[in-house]
């Protein structure tokens, strides 16, 4: 590795699967996608590690076979966190401007920014992020209040903030291969920013990553992420309900998820049946299609339902322009568009990464760890926050501007 | 008191998370790695300190007794000496003053103290010493020449001669054919003073080259008559004084062209050689004077017996334009150039 150029990689521990992406970044401004490793993941629930051994073999797996990929070594890693321990809050602060003129001054922003973060935590429980809202002057919404005039200062923090003990557990993985962790970043926010999108965060935007584990959303307002949440159902859900419905292994019933499974009713003939192998061996069965398309369906839709609960009052779909953008692995289902279109009573679309990105990592399952380099290639080159800001943390200054 | 003061520090973050772990929570690859960065770390730390110990060492070696810093190649014994010099100096003369041994480490001479060496001797003016791979030390000189010669007394009490380069340097020649240096005329006039090495350069003595060349290239049979040149009058009057066998005492200007002053003598030497009546010059004063336009240069003859009692006769001690005959053979001023000196 040469002094300007730096390999990050972009992990992410799912439920299924662990991805890792390799990035290779030059003189801090360009990033080239250069290794790419996946293994079925283990000892991992709904986004926590439970099993740290089991978890650290499949994760060092997919390490080794991103790294022998690109044939470089990782020199540090951005870690997706995810998990139904995850959870968030806003605190907002407000402070009379300083000076005798009202023009407002980088201690100002600074003290307005430290009183809204100043909120003590339950025990065990610690800053995942603290994501700024907007700035507000005397009532306007205003990116950099700096040298403006006005006499009252707002500013608010979203929080996100997980049990101590589970963090650790996903930093300790990504140890256990001796690379240290950069930054840890929200899967939700990372795939957010990649299948969505400046203008629809600012018009307002909803963005559901569906994966087999967990269902992360994050909800953009304003150019900026303005609430997030976890919730601790996802694709394998799907797979369950199929099993116990038609009585299938966990095998056959994720086979069939991917084969008929939909998120919309679209079978009107209740007879109409599939086979479960189609091979005619023994043990192959017949099953009734519209049987699969509506538990795959009531599951999805009751997701997005929980999903529409849990942003409560947040969500007006009259500031949500952008509508609802779905990624994750089970954003591959058919008809998922058109179910959160139906739910969120807003536009729906299945969430796309960026046309630069190569064919084989347009899957919605990739989106988090492409989000994950995009804030690697990011992490370094911020230029734009004021001085006495920029030291407030990389995040801060990143979710102002977003 | 400071507002900020009673702002609560911020939450604990991820970021306060022990990140190091042991290495027997580690993987098979993770402990690898470690091993690897381990390993890494030691040999820099290693290389740096080995680095930084020889380049001290080094340093106190070379500040204590350079002489033992070798050179890092593969020594190669000294075989041939190639001597390139623009003078009369010699191979055997460079081997005796550079004092090397009998197959001597080429690499482990010392060409800055050889050059100086070298240098100690005033005809040499410069020396360039170079290694020529695999086994010779080139040696090139430029030497001084000598115009003139001055007699000096040695400690023992004896005369010496000794030579004078264009630039004031006194020097012992080294190698110069005797014929050579008996034909230098002697400077008269100086006065010598004594410097670290020999003597200090005598002013003037750019003057005293360019009219001691002027004439030894092209009138030789006047030069090879002229035994010394005095510059007692140069800083005064600005003129130097030749004397000669046939002139015993010519006066040259030094503002005028020495080219035009000796073509100015040869003719007089010349008118004079053909008089009749067989006088000869007793002083010529080429600094005043101009003769093209018909001024006298100041000649004056040596009084012959005969003639004593005439010394009342008009335009006598001046040579006028209308008095001189047509010259019956081609001047001197004219004759090829000498060879070389040595």
């Amino acid at each position: 590795m040469t002094a300007k150029t730096r390999y990050i990689g972009a992990v992410e521990i799912g439920t299924s699967k662990v991805t890792v992406l390799i990035g290779e970044i030059s003189h801090g401004r360009s990033l080239s996608i250069i290794g790419y490793g996946e293994c079925q993941s283990r000892g991992v629930i709904k986004g926590a590690v439970v099993d740290f051994r089991a978890a650290s073999d499949a994760t060092h797996s997919a390490l080794l076979a991103a790294e022998q990929s690109a044939g470089v070594r990782i020199d540090e890693v951005f870690l997706a966190q995810t998990g139904g321990h995850l959870e968030g809050f806003y605190n907002e602060a407000t402070v009379n401007v300083s000076a005798a003129n009202n023009m407002v001054s980088a201690m100002d922003i600074d003290t307005v920014c430290r009183l809204a973060k100043a909120k003590n935590l339950p025990e065990g429980r610690m800053v995942v992020h603290n994501i700024r809202r907007p700035f507000r002057l005397d009532g306007r919404l205003v990116p950099d209040p700096e040298h403006l005039v006005g006499q009252r200062l707002d500013v608010g923090y979203w929080t996100v903030h997980g049990q101590e003990n589970k963090i650790a557990d996903n930093i300790h993985v990504i140890r256990g291969f001796n690379v240290p962790v950069a930054e840890l970043i929200l899967s939700s926010l990372a795939a957010g920013t990649m299948v969505t999108s400046a203008e629809d965060r600012q018009n307002g935007v909803l963005v559901l990553d569906i994966g087999a584990g967990t269902t992360d959303y994050v909800l953009y307002r304003d150019g900026c992420a303005f609430l997030t949440g976890v919730l601790p159902v996802g694709g394998s859900h799907v797979t369950n309900d199929l099993s116990l419905g038609l009585r299938l292994t966990e095998g056959q019933a994720e086979k069939m998820k991917h084969r008929f499974g939909r998120a919309t009713i679209t079978t009107r003939d209740k007879t109409e049946k599939v086979w479960l192998n189609g091979d005619f061996a023994i043990g192959d069965r017949q099953f009734p299609k519209q049987t699969i398309e509506q538990i795959a369906s009531l599951r999805i839709w009751e997701i997005f339902e929980v999903v529409k609960k849990k942003l409560g009052p947040a969500f007006e779909p009259e500031r949500i322009a952008g509508g609802v953008v779905v990624t994750g692995g089970t954003a591959r289902m058919p008809g998922i568009a058109e179910a959160a279109a139906k739910v969120f009573d807003v536009t729906a679309r299945v969430g796309e990464v960026p046309a630069y990105i190569n064919e084989s990592l347009r899957d919605p399952g990739y989106a988090t760890g492409l989000g994950l380099l995009y804030f690697g290639l990011n992490s370094r080159s911020e230029t734009a926050a004021p001085a006495r800001r920029r030291s407030g943390g990389f995040f801060s200054k990143l979710f102002a501007t977003a | 008191m400071n507002a900020s003061a009673n702002i609560p520090p911020p939450a604990r973050s991820w970021r306060d998370i022990q990140q190091d772990i042991a290495p027997r929570a580690m993987s098979g690859e993770g402990r690898k790695r470690l091993a690897f960065a381990t390993l890494k770390t030691i040999g820099l730390i290693s290389i740096g300190c080995a680095s930084l110990w020889g380049g001290y060492e080094l340093f106190r070696l070379w500040k204590d007794d350079p002489v033992k810093l070798h050179a890092p190649v593969k020594s190669t014994p000294m075989r041939e000496l190639v001597l390139q010099s623009d003078g009369p100096i010699d191979h055997d003369w460079v081997m005796r003053t550079l004092e090397l041994a009998p197959e001597a480490d080429l690499m482990a001479l010392d060409l800055y103290a050889l050059r100086e060496r070298l240098l100690a001797h005033p005809q040499v003016r410069t020396a360039v010493l170079a290694r020529r791979l695999p086994d010779k030390l080139s040696v090139v000189l430029e030497e001084r020449m000598p115009v003139a010669r001055v007699r000096v007394q040695t400690p023992e009490g004896e005369m010496a001669d000794l030579l004078v380069a264009r630039d004031g340097t006194v020097f012992p020649g080294i190698n110069f054919a005797n014929d050579v240096v008996s034909t230098l005329p002697y400077l008269d006039g100086i006065t010598l003073r004594r410097a670290d090495r020999g003597f200090a350069p005598i002013e003037g003595m750019e003057t005293v080259s360019d009219l001691l060349l002027t004439a030894r290239a092209n009138t030789p049979d006047l030069y090879s008559g002229w035994r010394s040149v005095s510059l007692a009058r140069l800083r005064s009057d600005g003129v130097l004084v030749v004397r000669s066998t046939e002139v015993p005492e010519i006066t040259f200007g030094t503002r005028d062209d020495f080219y035009k002053q000796l073509a100015q003598l040869d003719l007089i030497v010349d008118r004079t050689r053909q008089r009749a009546d067989g006088r000869t010059l007793a002083s010529v004063n080429l600094s005043v004077g101009h003769s093209a336009n018909g001024v006298l240069v100041p000649v004056v003859y040596a009084e012959p017996p005969a003639a004593a009692a005439l010394s009342d006769t008009p335009n006598r001690g001046a040579l006028t334009p209308t008095q001189r005959s047509q010259p019956t053979r081609p001047s001197a001023f004219f004759q090829p150039q000498r060879p070389s000196l040595y």
